[in-house]
């Protein structure tokens, strides 16, 4: 019943964003209608579209996860974008130098560096909060800019593919993650995000160390006078987080670019704070929200291609979308406003 | 039985009248920069605009929000079937291009920027050098020129400040050096590079220094770090020259010219080959002759003398020729100045 009601109000919340978004659009002299034919045609029109919805959402499967799990453990991580560059440009670097390899040893090494580099640089914003009491927010933060730049001087100068784009030179064939298919950019990363959404839940619920990060996360006092080390904890739990983001970027490495591109994420890592919080922070909530932001930004790729609506039109509409997507208690705070006004005016 | 037969073929030549009426489609896969940068897509738009009034094309296009995107806009608009020639801007589309050309053989593709080597691909770079040439030789006159220029002295310096030091840019200043020394060969040409694209703090530094130093005139090739350039040439009352697209309007007092890229008239000869049927893959080079770059002299508040616009005219006609063979790399600038003929 519960379950019906919550869905009944996403329907509703989905409706009013069409409306709002559609009001935009029309004002503008566009047609709303042919708008989101094509939105939803290229989202889920055919088997293209689906792909293409699945390639999109693969990287903030990851990114989502990774801001997921440290908000769990009540740590604000903001650097998954500079994360998910360090694990990138460690998985381009592994992919493209080491010597030749089985394919399962090159693949697993390229994903574990991209693991362990988006970790450690996760770490120091740790180790700093918890030997310096610097904040995470400030700390993670300031660590994207540094990391972000340091990839791409690294993509610049020290393993600059030759030829006028700064990216690494192509991994070998033996560091690929396979693609589904031919004619789609969808490869095996999703499975991957997949999995770690298991084995995140399977932690965070199953586990005691799962157990008492999440503790530390809701009541970091009472979690040190239950004798847990909560230094230690948000210290792993960043590192973790890191790790999830690193592999999102290995995995958009080893699958889709086949090399490290200066500049590949749109802002990946940011848009993983919104799935992550859209998605309850639980592992199903952000695999469902990373699929929404999926859809949204492959509908808006076709509208873009097939209509004569600019591209900003696009980026409203998805954020109109997500805006009200992200406010469950609207109508309820609706409602109240309304009674408040009420009140007021008798008075 | 003949009565369908005669329905038959008259319905298919319908369907061939339709077909060779039909309106010759174009679409444009955009650098992830976007319409509206006043530079690169916006001119790349406009050469598109204009086949569209002139050759009578429709177009689509899109404006990729991330380097992963460029291989699904560009196969989807290939799988379409529906467009006879697909223009992708930007060298970050080689890698995806080079994919999706090979899935599709039939489908005519241009790339700007790279040299992508493929049966149906026309890969077109610029020869920055020869409009790098036309501006150094203008600024080789005009450092001279105190008469009408009150802040130029007489020590016959120029500068370029460069994005980073890779070949690319290394053309421009092979070119610059060598049309200035072409008018001088005693013009002392100072060179630096900012060390990205985005650092027009440093860009400023390094024109500083230039123009500390005696130099009056500071080129750019530095993309968004060169508009630091242009802020040094207001400090230090110097000039600087644009690049790319026409930069003039930025410090008009300041500004002579710009040295641009005409994307506009390569896309549009582009569209208009295809309709020709004169359209052929490969990897082009296009300079002065093809109308690919040239000089802009509008938007500045500064006056050029017209016998300097004159040589400067004199020596794109000798390119055009191809009496002057200008260099696009500086080691060979030495040899180029002791061969040319003046």
């Amino acid at each position: 019943m519960k379950i019906i009601k919550k869905a009944a109000n996403l329907l509703l919340r989905l409706a009013l964003a069409l409306i709002i978004a559609g009001i935009i659009l029309f004002v503008s002299g566009y047609s709303p209608l042919k708008a989101y034919k094509a939105m939803i045609w290229g989202a889920i029109g055919n088997w293209n579209g689906i792909a293409l919805s699945l390639v999109q959402a693969t990287p903030l499967i990851f990114t989502g996860l990774a801001v997921a799990f440290a908000n769990n453990c009540g740590v604000f991580n903001i650097g998954a974008e500079g994360q998910l560059y360090l694990g990138a440009m460690a998985a381009g670097v592994i992919g493209a130098y080491l010597p030749p390899l089985p394919h399962y040893l090159h693949l697993l090494l390229a994903l574990l560096g991209g693991a362990l580099f988006g970790g450690l640089w996760a770490a120091i914003a740790a180790w700093l909060k918890v030997k310096a009491n610097a904040n995470e927010v400030i700390m993670t933060i300031m660590l994207n800019s540094i990391g972000i730049l340091f990839c791409s001087y690294l993509a610049n100068y020290t393993f600059k593919a030759s030829g006028p784009v700064a990216q690494t030179p192509e991994i070998k064939s033996t560091a690929v993650l396979s693609r589904l298919s031919t004619g789609t950019q969808l490869s095996s990363a999703i499975f991957l995000g997949l999995a770690l959404i298991v084995l995140v839940w399977f932690v965070l619920y199953r586990t005691k160390f799962g157990y008492e990060i999440r503790i530390v996360g809701a009541n970091p006092r009472a979690a040190a006078t239950a004798g847990i080390n909560v230094a230690q904890k948000i210290t792993a739990a960043l590192f973790i987080s890191g790790t999830l983001a690193g592999l999102g970027g290995a995995g958009q490495v080893l699958g889709l670019h086949g090399r490290f591109i200066d500049g590949f994420s749109p802002g990946y890592g940011f848009d993983g704070i919104a799935v992550a919080i859209l998605g309850g922070n639980s592992p199903i909530g952000v695999l469902f929200s990373a699929l929404l932001f999926g859809l949204m930004r492959a509908g808006g790729m076709v509208l873009d291609r097939t209509t004569n609506i600019p591209v900003d039109f696009v980026l409203i509409i998805q954020a109109v979308i997500i805006v009200m997507v992200a406010a469950p208690e609207l109508f309820k705070a609706l409602k109240g406003g309304v009674k408040d006004v009420r009140t007021v005016v008798k008075q | 039985m003949s009565g369908k037969k005669t329905f038959l073929v008259v319905i298919s030549v319908l369907i061939m009248a339709v077909c060779v009426c039909a309106q010759f489609r174009v679409g444009v896969v955009f650098a992830t920069g976007g319409l509206g940068d006043r530079s690169f897509n916006d001119s790349g738009y406009e050469g598109v605009k204009r086949a569209e009034k002139e050759l009578g094309i429709a177009f689509d296009y899109v404006e990729p929000q991330a380097v992963a995107d460029f291989e699904s806009h560009q196969r989807a608009f290939a799988q379409s079937n529906k467009y006879d020639l697909i223009i992708c801007l930007g060298f970050d589309q080689a890698d995806a291009l080079k994919k999706v050309a090979k899935e599709y053989p039939k489908q005519k593709f241009v790339l700007i920027d790279s040299d992508v080597d493929a049966p149906n691909v026309a890969a077109i770079l610029s020869k920055d050098h020869e409009k790098s040439f036309l501006v150094g030789a203008f600024a080789a006159m005009l450092t001279k020129d105190t008469k009408n220029f009150k802040q130029m002295n007489s020590a016959g310096k120029i500068g370029i400040v460069g994005g980073m030091p890779i070949p690319l840019i290394k053309a421009f200043a092979a070119g610059y050096t060598a049309g200035a020394k072409y008018i001088d060969p005693k013009i002392e040409v100072y060179e630096a590079y900012a060390g990205g694209w985005s650092d027009p703090a440093k860009a400023k530094e390094q024109a500083l220094i230039m123009y500390s130093r005696g130099a009056d005139i500071v080129f750019q090739a530095a993309g968004g770090s060169g508009l630091g350039v242009f802020k040094a040439a207001k400090q230090a009352k110097k000039y600087a020259i644009g690049v790319d697209s026409n930069q003039n309007y930025i410090e008009p007092d300041h500004i002579l010219f710009s040295a641009v890229r005409r994307l506009d008239n390569v896309l549009y000869n582009q569209i208009a080959d295809a309709m020709k049927g004169q359209w052929k893959p490969g990897i082009y080079k296009l300079g002065l002759k093809e109308k690919a770059v040239d000089y802009d002299l509008t938007k500045s508040n500064l006056k050029i003398p017209t016998a300097m616009v004159e040589k400067v005219e004199e020596l794109r006609g000798k390119i055009i020729a191809g009496e002057i063979v200008v260099p696009d790399k500086l080691e060979d600038v030495d040899a180029f100045l002791k061969n040319v003929k003046r």
